[in-house]
């Protein structure tokens, strides 16, 4: 008989089915804070099969870990080395086949990203950090500072997660929301909560601090490079950008070099105050 | 051999948006996104698979302080490079 774990993201239901009762009762564990009692009418459901001994991909040299996604019309396959999936998309149907004790979360990240981009929303490679009730969100390549940022925020702020975020379009404006997903370093709350956005920031590490305003175009390419999964396809990568666009349109974003000390906040909030405030009061929710 | 009757459009692998005067370009096979600036964005825009190299150089040149001579070695020069980045294509109808 299946078991089901459903799980809600920022208001994305997914339904996980599975006749593996210790793989769902390792889920329910692993997303606690993000499961629901059940999901009526779920944007996803995925069927999970656990396969003892099997290998799907063998990790390049090296790497310890290697995952291939391939789009063909609606349909999206996924491998990796423990994990062989696919997403319909038009059929908001998926079937993922897992060695034992394997962890889905890279399928399951996968499987966000594209659902993000049918719901006015993207997952990504960002560091989220609460500051006043609002939402911030620092993106850039490895090694521009996202983690730096989150550690220097610690004390006087909430740090959602220094890997990974979501930002989605609601009624009244874009919110900055938690995720349960963790990066292998990852530090961070992972709360589910959600914020609106103030602003967003590409990174760059300097030796001083400074904010330079960046062309709505730029500020796409930048938000586009930090978007897993955006090269996957023209139709992705469209949506990316039509999402993108709207969110640059609606929340400052810019660049901001910084030093490796906390005072960099008082450069982004001078920053701000001369730019118009475009977010509702103060509203954390819940979801 | 002269490109000027040939209508170029976005390569089946290119995502692409005009923005404020700009264009960003996801080019999937290669996993690049990149910027263009105002005028390598119109002549994007143009790219439609309808307008040859001659008619978009005409249209760069009413928009844009630019000379013909400039201009028609600029957008032939431009166009090139993009399809040999496979940004963009020559229209099958126009290339045969």
């Amino acid at each position: 008989m299946s078991d089901t774990v459903s799980i809600d993201i920022a208001g994305l239901k997914v339904a996980l089915h599975t006749e593996d009762h210790a793989l769902a009762q390792r889920l329910r564990a692993q997303y606690a804070g993000f499961s629901i009692d059940s999901a009526e009418a779920p944007l996803l459901n995925i069927t999970i099969t656990t396969k003892p001994g099997v290998q799907f991909n063998r990790p390049l040299p090296g790497s310890f870990l290697d995952i291939d996604i391939q789009v063909r019309q609606s349909e999206l396959t996924f491998t990796s080395y423990t994990e062989r999936g696919t997403i319909d998309l038009a059929r908001n149907c998926s079937h993922l086949e897992i060695a034992p004790n394997a962890d889905i979360e890279n399928f399951l990240r996968v499987a966000y990203a594209v659902l993000c981009l049918k719901h006015d929303a993207l997952l990504l490679h960002a560091a989220g950090i609460v500051r006043g009730g609002l939402g911030y969100v620092f993106f850039g390549p490895s090694g521009a500072g996202k983690s730096t940022i989150a550690h220097l925020s610690l004390l006087h702020t909430t740090v959602f997660s220094d890997d990974l975020v979501l930002v989605r379009r609601h009624h009244n404006g874009f919110r900055l929301h938690g995720v349960p997903f963790r990066g292998s370093f990852a530090i961070g709350s992972h709360r589910n909560e959600s914020v609106p956005l103030r602003a967003m920031f590409r990174l760059q590490q300097a030796h001083e601090h400074s904010i330079m305003p960046l062309s709505p175009a730029k500020a796409l390419a930048a938000l586009a490079a930090a978007t897993p999964f955006a090269n996957a396809t023209p139709q992705t990568g469209l949506g990316i950008l039509n999402i993108a666009a709207l969110l640059v349109a609606a929340v400052p974003t810019a660049a901001l070099a910084f030093r490796q000390v906390d005072t960099f906040w008082s450069v982004i909030d001078e920053y701000l105050a001369s730019q118009p405030s475009t977010t509702p009061a103060d509203s954390r929710a819940r979801h | 051999m002269s490109i000027s009757h040939l209508s170029p459009q976005p390569h089946p692998q290119t995502a692409g948006r005009v923005i404020d005067d700009e264009a960003v370009l996801i080019l999937t096979d290669v996993g690049e996104v990149t910027v263009l600036n105002s005028v390598g964005a119109r002549i994007f825009e143009l790219s439609d698979g309808h307008h040859t190299v001659a008619q978009i150089t005409e249209c760069i040149i009413d928009e844009f302080d630019v000379s013909a001579t400039v201009a028609e070695q600029d957008v032939t020069s431009f166009v090139e490079s993009m399809v040999a980045q496979n940004v963009l294509v020559f229209s099958a109808e126009t290339a045969q």
